[in-house]
């Protein structure tokens, strides 16, 4: 299944479009799909920690603008958001 | 009485004058008006501009619950709060955000706009990106978001949509409670 990953703040700089796409073969949870955007990274841009390290600081959002524990099952295709760590104002 | 929005800057742009349209109210005897406007130095880095970034639709909950939870904690009396965040480039010395309240008495008003812009830097998803005179770019470390959701949720929800459970946060109800935003978080 497809999972769409949408880019905020610093995970922006991933790549050039706003949303990635992740290929995934069975359900899985939130620290699946992140450990599936490591792996993503790790092809990517390799030995960029800096990009590693912003999604291992992380948090995620579903459709319903529902930031998500890392144990929210993924069964289906859908958006998720990926959210670096905050400071506006 | 509650606004709040994200405003995309390159688009529209953040005005005092539409601020102080929204909150004028002859119940209320004390207004305050929040300007947040980008600086030229931050981490002995001369600053010309900030990109903010922003998940508009968990920004606009976010000031929802933020504004709510102000009037349950506070206690106010006659709250009205506009409430208004800049997304894209803004210069120096332009305004990145707008807090503007108003309540029947003066001492609120400060509580309440201080409230509103602290929890804003703790929990609302905007990001910076800071633009240099040398024309380096850098997003800004923010503040990791925790995701001990249950019983974050618990207290957002239940502090400004019930008034009967307030006493009973660590009871069965807060216990039932954490159970049943786990399973709320899950989509199973």
């Amino acid at each position: 299944m497809k999972i769409k990953i949408e880019l905020f703040g610093a995970a922006r700089d991933f790549a050039n479009d706003n949303i990635l796409e992740l290929k995934i073969e069975n359900q899985t949870d939130i620290k699946g799909i992140r450990e599936n955007l490591l792996e993503w990274l790790k092809k990517e841009h390799p030995n960029n920690n800096n990009y590693s390290n912003i999604v291992k600081n992380s948090a995620f959002c579903n459709e319903n603008n529902e930031i998500v524990h890392d144990d929210y099952l993924v069964s289906k295709e859908q958006k998720l958001c990926i959210i670096p760590p905050i400071g506006g104002g | 009485m509650f606004h709040c929005d994200v405003v995309d800057v390159a688009k529209d742009k953040i005005t005092l004058e539409k601020a102080q349209q929204f909150i004028e109210s002859h119940k209320c005897g004390a207004s305050l008006f929040f300007v947040g406007t980008v600086r030229d130095n931050n981490n002995d880095k001369t600053v010309t501009g900030i990109t903010y970034d922003s998940h508009d639709g968990m920004v606009k909950k976010s000031f929802e619950e933020i504004f709510h939870e102000a009037n349950k904690t506070l206690q106010l009396q006659h709250p009205v709060a506009f409430v208004e965040h800049a997304k894209g480039y803004v210069p120096l010395g332009g305004i990145s955000v707008v807090i503007a309240v108003a309540c029947k008495h003066r001492a609120q008003v400060y509580e309440f706009s201080r409230y509103i812009i602290e929890e804003i830097k703790k929990r609302t998803p905007i990001w910076k990106k800071e633009h240099y005179i040398n024309e380096e770019t850098s997003w800004l470390d923010g503040k990791k978001i925790e995701v001990k959701q249950s019983i974050n949720k618990y207290f957002s929800y239940h502090q400004w949509s019930s008034s009967s459970v307030h006493d009973s946060r660590f009871g069965d109800k807060f216990i039932f409670s954490i159970f049943y935003n786990c399973t709320r978080s899950n989509n199973t």
